[in-house]
């Protein structure tokens, strides 16, 4: 492997991880444009985070030893994940057939240990919260395997690094745009649910009886919540990076330009994202589902589209 | 896998029995080591042992193993050093405190989720294709006093599909049982009727 590549791949880890609370800041921001207030500074999260690491950390007497782990663990899970993100034409050293799995499971391994975190403290309000995130992670789980297979056939390349870099917008053939177009808008209805974004979870709110993620956490304090906080960051910028390197057009992708418009990219999907959480109230937790349904039936749209484009599924 | 272990072993013990459950004794926690050290020796070896049962036409698989394993025990320590620098970069110190559940100085077992609770909402989307059975006793009076919810999911493949196909076999069944006589004159006529009758298929088809 090439010094460049390997200088590449430690620069979009450091710019990730410096990047990713950003993100949640200009969400906040956006929200607040369209509200007409002037809203918090866009590196609250930051301040948040720096705050709560000197404070001190409470442990619930029902927990033992995993409440005290997840919260780092998650964290590390989340990095782990974002070392095979690839950046722009530049493809993770890490890579390998199938990393794709690895990645969304290091994802699913964190949430699995919250949730276990969650039960253990004993408390209602988080078995609530864990019950409807494991709910909806499980409905969702379904629909993000058929956008991958929907895009692994496309490029027929089953890597991350392929998947994400071979699936390009070609501008010159409209005929190809249809399913990607229908895989991102499944993708992005998958990133608001796994990332407890409206219409699934508020973020804002704090009545626990509506909440989902937030609920799940209530029992964390100092550097313990700050790490959960930081985590939320991270794996929204690791959905947006995702999102953003599909819809990149093809003849910007082979060039430092495309590796630019990766990272602006990600905000754009945060801005998108403020003004959709702007637009509209988050809804019934029955109605839920259906709105994953909708995202799995554009997914399989999708699989039968390329299907008949490329004529079988060779 | 989270119902099982949340219900089982996370929160406060929800019988007495479970209160006063203790860790077996080390000697019985041995073969657990034993085998938690054998997964780890076999994660960091797996390429020579791919290469030995595999021999030179596993090299390939070997190669990729060799980049797993590496990357096993890479996550494994970045796991290890992120709960160091936990503990090394949190200033605060730490304390231990009730569960804070609105209100509730201390919340116990009967304000738990349980474990039927957790899945509900899962077990609710997939009613359709599930054969339920619930059991509700409905909370009475101003000051209730009991309430309970039963939940029973069986296994609506083995009951709509596997246990209909069986009754339709069990019918065809009954229907040729009269073959089984237990008499062994039969059964070789019968043998000598079938030989008979491939012998006559075999001449008609010349």
């Amino acid at each position: 492997m090439k010094n460049t590549e390997i200088g590449y791949f430690i620069l979009n880890a450091a710019v990730s991880f410096l990047l990713a609370p950003l993100m949640m800041g200009v969400i906040n921001k956006t929200k607040a444009f369209f509200a007409g207030r002037k809203g918090v500074s866009i590196f609250q999260l930051y301040f948040d985070i720096f705050k709560l690491m000197k404070k001190e950390r409470v442990y619930s007497t029902s927990s033992n030893w995993i409440l005290r782990i997840a919260p780092a663990s998650t964290m590390g899970l989340t990095i782990l994940a974002l070392l095979f993100l690839p950046l722009g034409t530049f493809r993770s050293p890490l890579s390998f057939t199938g990393d794709v799995i690895l990645f969304f499971y290091f994802l699913g391994t964190a949430r699995f240990l919250t949730v276990l975190a969650a039960l253990e403290t004993g408390s209602s309000f988080e078995g609530m919260g864990a019950s409807r995130e494991v709910q909806f992670s499980a409905l969702a789980e379904g629909t993000l395997f058929a956008v991958l297979g929907c895009l692994a056939l496309r490029c027929g390349d089953p890597g991350l690094s392929g998947i994400l870099q071979k699936n390009s917008l070609q501008l010159s053939s409209l005929a190809t745009l249809a399913p990607l177009v229908l895989v991102a808008g499944a993708f992005y209805i998958i990133l608001l649910c796994e990332n407890s974004r409206l219409p699934f979870d508020d973020p804002e709110t704090h009545l626990e009886l509506t909440m989902i993620h937030e609920a799940m956490v209530l029992d964390y304090g100092g550097a313990d919540l700050a790490a959960v906080f930081y985590a939320a960051a991270l794996k929204f910028y690791l959905f947006a990076s995702f999102l953003v390197m599909l819809l990149l057009p093809e003849d910007c992708y082979r060039t430092i330009t495309g590796a630019v418009l990766a990272v602006a990219g990600v905000f754009v999907i945060a801005v998108i994202t403020g003004i959709v959480e702007s637009c509209m109230a988050r809804s019934r937790f029955l109605k839920l589902p259906q709105l994953l349904a909708g995202a799995t039936v554009l997914a399989a749209l999708a699989i039968i589209l390329q299907c008949f484009l490329q004529g079988g599924l060779d | 896998m989270v119902k099982a272990a949340g219900g089982v072993f996370l929160g406060e013990p929800r019988t007495k029995e479970s209160a006063e459950a203790r860790e077996v004794t080390k000697s019985m926690r041995v073969s657990m080591y034993f085998l938690f050290v054998l997964s780890l020796v076999m994660v960091i070896l797996a390429p020579c042992i791919v290469r030995f049962t595999g021999g030179e036409t596993a090299a390939g698989l070997a190669k990729l193993t060799a980049k797993l394993s590496v990357f096993s025990v890479i996550c494994t320590v970045f796991l290890f050093v992120m709960l160091l620098l936990q503990n090394l970069f949190c200033k605060g110190g730490k304390r231990v405190s009730p569960t804070w559940d609105c209100g509730y100085a201390r919340p116990d077992a009967r304000m738990e989720y349980t474990a039927t609770a957790f899945t509900q909402p899962l077990a609710d989307f997939f009613a359709p294709v599930l054969k339920r059975a619930k059991k509700i006793r409905k909370p009475e009076k101003i000051f209730a006093e009991e309430a309970s919810y039963e939940e029973k999911n069986d296994d609506a493949g083995l009951e709509y599909i596997w246990k209909k196909l069986a009754q339709v076999g069990s019918f065809l069944a009954g229907k040729i049982h009269f073959l089984q006589s237990g008499n062994l004159h039969g059964y070789i006529f019968m043998v000598l009727l079938v030989l008979g009758g491939m012998l006559v298929y075999a001449m008609l088809k010349k």
